[in-house]
């Protein structure tokens, strides 16, 4: 295979260039990612968002209302190790 | 079946889905309902039930309550009959911002085990019951839809006793075609034929509906002993 004249590439220059991009400031965004601007364009936004806020919260208070004691509480963690353990077996 | 279909696709519904609550009417004659708190939806009168109608007819909006009711409802509703438009969350007056995507609305729904159209659903029978009571219980709730709404006004009969019966125009042959209003598991119970054929033995008329769908649902009222009340 012919070498094309000016076109041989080295490993130095890839090294540098991985470098450079390496060093390059990163985009500074403090709070995370940002979220976009509540919608309030149309006349049914806020009844919506208020309606998912609030069934949110009610299956947040009944979430491990069945549960009563600790070791239910771990029933179905020590289900998914021993299924887990069978597997690895 | 009525309750595997509770179980997968309603189960976020109580026993039974209480009557809408007004909220106020506006100078036009809109009525505003309250369904399921914060959700209101607007019910327009188009022929207003001033003396005692036997019949109320619920046509279920697509678009918004300006539409007008469809022209073959006149072939059902008499001229004693009180007829009355609604418009379900997200439709015309409660219509809320979609943008495709992200769709956060509908996917906000899915998180929460639920779709905006069993919502819908709930709107429906919330509203049939408002209007059965706003007559003292003297008239028959009618429900008449097209297309995703007849779906929809299907489901909202299955759920609620009081209505009476429907007329279910160009209803999709399955929840798997894309015009079908998507319910959560619903295909794990049934599809839309065998829903609208759980309405029986209470009339059903079905206009312009695929020959497959015609031909279960008249198969189940058949059984159901009810072979005459299909059409």
């Amino acid at each position: 295979m012919r070498d094309t004249p000016g076109l041989k590439l080295t490993p130095k220059p890839i090294l540098i260039l991985l470098l450079q991009i390496a060093l390059l400031p990163p985009r500074v965004c403090p709070a995370g990612q940002l979220h976009d601007p509540v919608d309030r364009g149309q006349p049914g936004d806020a009844m919506i968002q208020e309606y998912l806020a609030r069934e949110t919260e009610k299956i947040e208070a009944d979430f491990l209302t069945d549960i009563k004691t600790r070791a239910a509480g771990a029933g179905p963690i020590r289900v998914l190790e021993e299924r887990l353990a069978g597997k690895a077996a | 079946m009525l309750a595997r279909l509770r179980e997968k696709s309603f189960h976020h519904f109580p026993g039974r889905i209480p009557a809408a609550v007004s909220v106020g009417t506006t100078p036009s004659g809109i009525v505003r309902l309250s369904t399921e708190s914060p959700i209101t939806i607007r019910l327009r009168p188009v022929r207003g039930a001033t003396a005692e109608p036997k019949r109320i007819w619920l046509v279920v909006a697509r678009a918004d309550l300006n539409e007008a009711p469809p022209a073959w409802l006149k072939d059902y509703a008499g001229e004693q009959d009180a007829i009355y438009i609604c418009e379900p969350r997200g439709i015309g007056g409660s219509q809320w911002t979609t943008r495709n995507p992200p769709n956060y609305v509908e996917r906000s729904h899915y998180l929460l085990g639920r779709t905006v159209d069993s919502g819908r659903v709930w709107d429906i029978a919330a509203a049939a019951r408002y209007l059965r009571a706003s007559s003292q219980g003297k008239a028959e709730i009618y429900l008449a839809g097209e297309g995703a709404a007849a779906v929809l006004a299907g489901y909202a009969g299955l759920l609620e006793p009081d209505i009476a019966g429907l007329v279910l125009a160009r209803p999709p042959a399955s929840h798997t075609d894309p015009a079908a209003p998507p319910l959560l598991g619903v295909l794990r119970v049934l599809d839309i034929p065998q829903a609208i054929g759980l309405l029986a033995p209470r009339p059903v008329t079905l206009l312009d509906a695929p020959a497959e769908c015609r031909q279960t649902v008249a198969d189940i009222y058949r059984r159901a002993g009810a072979a005459e009340r299909v059409r």
